[in-house]
C-alpha cells in the first residue's frame, strides 16, 4: 500500500472517475431534455396552473415517484446510511414508520385536498387555506412560514448536492483544473475554510437544478423525479446484490456484527525525525496502522482524514482516527489486508494522541444487533424507546404534513391515479428503505473503521463493492442515486417558494389583475432568485445548519398538518382555530428547543417524558386548534355547504 | 363498500347541510388509515420494545440473516402494511368525483391576449 504521496496527488483511480463523469453527463443531458419538453408544453397551457401544478394532470406512476423522490432528500442517501453504519440494526426500528408512510402521506389528505384545491382553483397550499377560511391573514402567515422554512431547508440540500458533485467528479483532472481556475478568480472574496472544488461542485449543482426547474416548471420537476426515483431504485438494488455477495450472505454479516464492539474514536499525528522535504508529505486518508502501545500490546487504528507534514516541518496536524476494538475484527482486518507494518518512510512514525471509548456500548458485543444501539456521546444509546415512538410518529405523520408532499396531492388527475400511486409507492418504499438497512449493515463488515467520517460511507461503499467485481463504472450509477435525491428535493422546494411568492404575495395581494405575461416573467425571475439565495447560503453554511434542518422540517409539519387536516375534515373548524393550531403547534415546538438551549446551552431540545418536541408540537396544535375553533363563532353556513356539501 | 357510500345525513351538526360523498368517503377512509397506522405503531414499537432492548447477544436468533426482533418487529409488520396498503388502495378506496379540473379550460384561457 502506497501511503506517502506528493501533496497534490490524486487519491483514487481515474477510470472510475471517468465512468462517474460519463454517468453524470448522461444524467444531466436527460434532465435538460425533460426540461425542454416540459417548456414546450407550457406554451399550450394556462401558465401558472401548468408551471406550478402541471395542470393537475399527474397519473399514478408520476404521482408515486414524485412523492417518493421528494420525500427522499439527500439525507436518505447520505445521513441515513451513515447512521446505519454507526449504530447498526436499530436503524430498522428508526425507519420502520415508512411501512405505512405512503398510505398515510397520500391517503389521509389526498382526496379532500385535491377536491378543495379544484373547487377554489388554488395552486398553492396557502391559497387553499386562504380560500377555505376566507382569510387573507391566514394565507399570508402560511406563505411567510413556508417560504422562510423552505428556504432554510434548501441551503443544506444544496450543500449536500455540492459535496456529492465533488465526490463524483473530484478526481477528474478537468474538474481539478477548473477548481484551480475558480480559486484564482475567487481569490480574496472566498470565505475562509471554503475550498474552490466545493464551490465548483455547488455551482454545477445549482446551475443544473435552477435551469431545469426554471425552464420546465412543475412538470419538469415531476418528470425528473420519475427518472430520479428509478435511478435510486436501481442504485439501491445493485448495491444490495453486491453487498450480500461480498459478505457471504446476510447471516454471516449479522453474526460478525453481533461479535463487534464499538471502536474508540480519537486522533493520531504523524511525526518525522527529520524536517520534511520542500514538497512535504501527504499521508492518504483511510490508512490502516498497527501500533504498539506502552505495554507492548498491538492496536489497530485507521485514519479517517489525510495528514500533511508541510515542507520543513516535522509533525502533521492531528487527524481523526478510529481504533478497532473487537478481537475478531482485528484478526479479520489484518488477515484480509495482509497488514504487517505501514509503508512509511523511515523518518515518519504515527502516534496516537487520544482515543475515547463510546458512551454506550464500549466493550459490549451485541450492541450493533440490538436496540438502542451504540452511541459515542449519549449514555442512553442511539434510540431509547421514547425516541423510537417519536420517530414512528415523525416519519409517517410529519411526512404527511410536509407542504412539498401536500402540493403533489393537489396535482393528480383522478382518484384512480391516487389509489394506484399509494399501492405503487408502498411497494417502492419497501424496496428502498429496508434494503438500505441491509446494505449498510454489510458496510460495517466490509469497510470497517470509518466511524469518524461516516457521511461518506455511501460513495466509499459504492467504490468498494464495484472495485471488488472490477465493474467500477457501476459506481457512477450508484452514486447518482444520492445526487438524484438532492436534486429532487431542491427543485420541488424552489418551485413551492416561487409559487408562494408569485401567487400568494404578488398576484393575490399586490396585483390581482396581473397579466399572464407578467406572471410568467415573475415566476422565472423568482425561481432563479430563490436558487441564487440558496447558493449564497450554501457557499458558507452556518454552523448550526444541521440542527436548523431538523428544526425546520419538524416546524413545517407542526405548523401545517393539523390546520390542513382539520380544514379538510371538520366542518366546524374556522379561521381562529386554524390560526391557533398553526401558531400553537409552532410555539410549543419552538419553546422546547429554546428551553433546551437555555437549560443545556446546546441545540438539544427538552424532551418531556422522552418524546421529541415534534410530538408535543402536534398535541399543542391539535388542542389549540380545537379550543380556538370552539371558543369562537362557527364558520358561515355557505362555506360549510361549499366545501362539505354535495 | 362502494354501494353503501351513498350521500347521507350523518353526525351532522347542521341538519340543513347534506354532506357530500367525497367528504364522507374520505373521512371514513382517513379513520381507517389512522387505525392502521396505530396498529403498526403498537406492533412495531411494542414488539421491539419487548425484544430488542436486550444486548445479551448470546441468545440472538437470526431469521434469514436478520435479528429475530427485527424480523418479527419490523419486517413482518412492514410486509403486512404493504399488503394492507395495496388492498386498501386498489380494492377498498372509493373512486370519488374530484370536480372539474381548471386545466380543462386551458385552451380558452391561453387564447386570451395579454
Amino acid at each position: 500500500m502506497n501511503l506517502i504521496q506528493p501533496v497534490l496527488a490524486i487519491d483514487s483511480g481515474a477510470a472510475g472517475s471517468l465512468a462517474a463523469l460519463a454517468v453524470f453527463l448522461l444524467y444531466t443531458a436527460t434532465v435538460l431534455l425533460l426540461a425542454f419538453f416540459s417548456h414546450r408544453r407550457l406554451a399550450t397551457r394556462r401558465f401558472l396552473n401548468e408551471y406550478f401544478l402541471g395542470s393537475r394532470g399527474l397519473g399514478a406512476i408520476a404521482l408515486a415517484l414524485t412523492f417518493g423522490a421528494t420525500s427522499a432528500s439527500a439525507g436518505s442517501f447520505a445521513g441515513f446510511p451513515s447512521l446505519i453504519y454507526t449504530h447498526g440494526w436499530t436503524l430498522a426500528l428508526w425507519i420502520a414508520s415508512y411501512m405505512i408512510f405512503p398510505l398515510c402521506g397520500m391517503g389521509l389528505l389526498g382526496k379532500r385536498l385535491n377536491r378543495i384545491s379544484r373547487q377554489t382553483g388554488a395552486i398553492t397550499l396557502p391559497e387553499v387555506l386562504r380560500e377555505r377560511f376566507e382569510s387573507r391573514a391566514l394565507g399570508l402567515l402560511s406563505t411567510l412560514l413556508m417560504a422562510f422554512m423552505l428556504t432554510v431547508y434548501l441551503i443544506p440540500q444544496c450543500t449536500l448536492g455540492a459535496l456529492i458533485v465533488r465526490q463524483l467528479l473530484g478526481d477528474i483532472p478537468l474538474y481539478q483544473r477548473a477548481a484551480l481556475g475558480l480559486a484564482s478568480v475567487a481569490e480574496g472574496w472566498l470565505p475562509v475554510g471554503v475550498s474552490a472544488d466545493y464551490l465548483l461542485g455547488l455551482l454545477l449543482f445549482a446551475v443544473l437544478v435552477v435551469v431545469y426547474t426554471t425552464v420546465g416548471g412543475f412538470r419538469a420537476v415531476v418528470w425528473t423525479d420519475v427518472l430520479q426515483g428509478l435511478v435510486m431504485l436501481a442504485g439501491v438494488w445493485l448495491m444490495l446484490i453486491l453487498a450480500l455477495a461480498q459478505t457471504g450472505g446476510l447471516s454471516e454479516a449479522t453474526a460478525k456484527m453481533a461479535a463487534m464492539t464499538p471502536p474508540r474514536l480519537g486522533e493520531v499525528v504523524f511525526e518525522s525525525s527529520v524536517p520534511a522535504p520542500p514538497g512535504g508529505y501527504r499521508i492518504a486518508s483511510d490508512v490502516w496502522l498497527e501500533l504498539a502501545d506502552s505495554s507492548g500490546e498491538s492496536r489497530l487504528v485507521r485514519t479517517n482524514q489525510p495528514a500533511v507534514i508541510l515542507g520543513g516541518r516535522t509533525q502533521s496536524a492531528p487527524v481523526k482516527a478510529v481504533e478497532i476494538t473487537s478481537p475478531s475484527e482485528i484478526e479479520r482486518v489484518l488477515r484480509e489486508r495482509e497488514l504487517a507494518s505501514p509503508d512509511l518512510p523511515g523518518a515518519v512514525t504515527p502516534r496516537i494522541v487520544e482515543m475515547n471509548p463510546y458512551a454506550r456500548g464500549a466493550g459490549q458485543p451485541g450492541v450493533y444487533v440490538t436496540a438502542p444501539g451504540p452511541s459515542a456521546g449519549e449514555e442512553t444509546g442511539f434510540l431509547p424507546l421514547g425516541l423510537a415512538v417519536s420517530f414512528f410518529v415523525f416519519w409517517a405523520l410529519s411526512g404527511t404534513g410536509q407542504p412539498g408532499n401536500m402540493v403533489r396531492l393537489m396535482a393528480f388527475d383522478t382518484t384512480a391515479s391516487l389509489r394506484r400511486a399509494i399501492a405503487g409507492l408502498s411497494i417502492y418504499s419497501a424496496l428502498i428503505y429496508f434494503p438500505l438497512v441491509v446494505i449498510f449493515c454489510c458496510a460495517r463488515v466490509l469497510v470497517p473503521g470509518l466511524d469518524q467520517t461516516p457521511d461518506r460511507i455511501m460513495p466509499v461503499m459504492a467504490f468498494h463493492l464495484t472495485d471488488a467485481v472490477d465493474l467500477r463504472w457501476l459506481a457512477g450509477l450508484i452514486i447518482a442515486a444520492p445526487f438524484a435525491a438532492a436534486m429532487s428535493t431542491v427543485d420541488s422546494f424552489m418551485l413551492m417558494i416561487s409559487s408562494s411568492v408569485v401567487r400568494d404575495v404578488y398576484q393575490q395581494n399586490l396585483n390581482p389583475r396581473a397579466r399572464e405575461r407578467t406572471l410568467r416573467r415573475m415566476s422565472y425571475l423568482c425561481t432563479v432568485a430563490i436558487g441564487f439565495v440558496a447558493v449564497l447560503g450554501a457557499v458558507n453554511p452556518p454552523r448550526f445548519l444541521q440542527y436548523l434542518i431538523v428544526f425546520t422540517g419538524g416546524g413545517l409539519s407542526v405548523s401545517f398538518l393539523t390546520p390542513v387536516a382539520l380544514a379538510l375534515y371538520w366542518p366546524r373548524f374556522n379561521r381562529a382555530g386554524a390560526l391557533a393550531a398553526m401558531v400553537g403547534g409552532l410555539a410549543a415546538y419552538l419553546g422546547l428547543y429554546l428551553a433546551g438551549f437555555a437549560l443545556y446551552q446546546s441545540t438539544i431540545p427538552v424532551r418531556p417524558l422522552g418524546f421529541d418536541p415534534l410530538i408535543w408540537g402536534f398535541v399543542a396544535s391539535l388542542v389549540s386548534g380545537y379550543l380556538g375553533a370552539k371558543a369562537t363563532e362557527a364558520p358561515p353556513r355557505r362555506l360549510v355547504r361549499k366545501f362539505f356539501g354535495q | 363498500m362502494k354501494e353503501s357510500k351513498k350521500t347521507r345525513r350523518s353526525h351532522q351538526s347542521d341538519p340543513d347541510i347534506r354532506y357530500g360523498r367525497n367528504f364522507l368517503n374520505a373521512r371514513f377512509e382517513a379513520a381507517l388509515i389512522l387505525a392502521a397506522w396505530s396498529v403498526c405503531l403498537v406492533w412495531t414499537v411494542g414488539y421491539s420494545g419487548l425484544g430488542a432492548y436486550d444486548s445479551s447477544h448470546q441468545h440472538l436468533a437470526l431469521i434469514l440473516g436478520i435479528p429475530g426482533w427485527v424480523f418479527w418487529g419490523v419486517v413482518v409488520p412492514w410486509v403486512a402494511a404493504v399488503l394492507f396498503s395495496v388492498w386498501f388502495s386498489l380494492f377498498f378506496m372509493a373512486d370519488d368525483d374530484l370536480g372539474e379540473s381548471d386545466a380543462e379550460t386551458d385552451e380558452e384561457e391561453t387564447s386570451r391576449p395579454d
